[in-house]
């Protein structure tokens, strides 16, 4: 055993400087993002960031598509509707004197 | 239970940032001491940190035994830190070596932190940087020497060997200001 144990160890604690402006946090950070490599691979890991960011807009667009394709299908069905010919046909033959909503139904609005 | 450094630089070789914090966090307070050793002031001490990380970083793959991570590390510490000497050496005209320690009919002034600050990196750059780094942590982070010979890659035996001729030059420059404290280890 070389130490000489009676002599304790040196008071070093002046060495310290209270005043450092840096710490660990900011040193490693700054390495990590200094570095080419972990540059690199943070890069790589953006794409599937980027999935992960897409997922759920992606399911909102599905939604609105299944309800646009809803919306259109309805309304093609709706346009299958009697022509009013065909109801003004049908109300002649029963003597039947339309409502002011009967007459809105059947021309459509003021489309027809 | 923490991850070893060996799976942590397998990770970092993967690419895994968190791995890498893990890492130079786990070995941070051993390299500054190191690179303080080297350059004697804090502030290019973490400059030379930071930039023997990112060489560390980007040269993992280098690294043969990832168990001994630390004493790896602790290389390319010394060696930015001995390039950053050098620099300043060049910069600068009052190099480290050359700083007068206070004479002792000064002793009261010197309680002074500042001085005493001054007067114990004077003292510390006339030791060996082998002899600085086993000082500064024993004395000042109380590692023991079974964790200084892992960081440093040399054995236990020759930590003690480091720490006692250099406490014992501490002691002849030093003089009255060399306060001492219990041993731990």
């Amino acid at each position: 055993m070389t130490d000489e144990p009676k002599t304790g160890r040196l008071d070093l604690r002046a060495l310290e400087d209270g005043d450092r402006a840096r710490g660990a946090d900011e040193i490693i950070r700054r390495a990590i993002l200094g570095s080419a490599r972990m540059r690199g691979a943070l890069a790589d890991d953006d794409p599937r960031d980027l999935r992960r960011y897409l997922r759920p807009a992606m399911l909102a667009a599905g939604i609105l598509v299944v309800i646009a394709v809803g919306t259109v299908r309805t309304t093609r069905y709706q346009r299958r509707t009697p022509s009013p010919i065909t109801s003004i046909a049908g109300w002649t033959e029963t003597h039947h004197l339309p409502s002011n909503g009967e007459l809105w139904v059947a021309f459509q609005g003021y489309g027809q | 239970m923490t991850d070893s450094d060996a799976l942590l630089v397998g990770r970092v070789r993967s690419g895994d940032s968190a791995a890498a914090d893990a890492l130079l966090r786990r070995h941070f307070r051993a390299a500054y001491l190191v690179a303080f050793a080297g350059v004697g002031n804090s502030a290019d001490a973490e400059d030379v940190v930071q930039d023997a990380f990112i060489k560390c970083l980007d040269h993992i793959d280098d690294c043969e035994n990832p168990a001994m991570f630390g004493a790896w590390l602790a290389r390319i510490v010394r060696n930015t830190a001995h390039n950053r000497r050098d620099y300043l050496r060049v910069r600068e005209t009052q190099p480290l070596e050359r700083l007068d320690i206070p004479s002792r009919h000064r002793a009261d002034e010197a309680v002074e932190s500042r001085e005493l600050r001054q007067t114990l990196l004077a003292a510390l750059a006339r030791l060996s940087d082998q002899q600085r780094e086993v000082v500064l942590l024993h004395d000042l982070e109380g590692w023991r020497h079974a964790e200084i010979a892992s960081e440093l890659g040399i054995s236990p035996g020759m930590s003690r060997r480091h720490l006692s001729d250099g406490r014992k030059k501490l002691r002849e420059i030093l003089g009255d200001y060399a306060r001492l404290e219990p041993d731990h280890d």
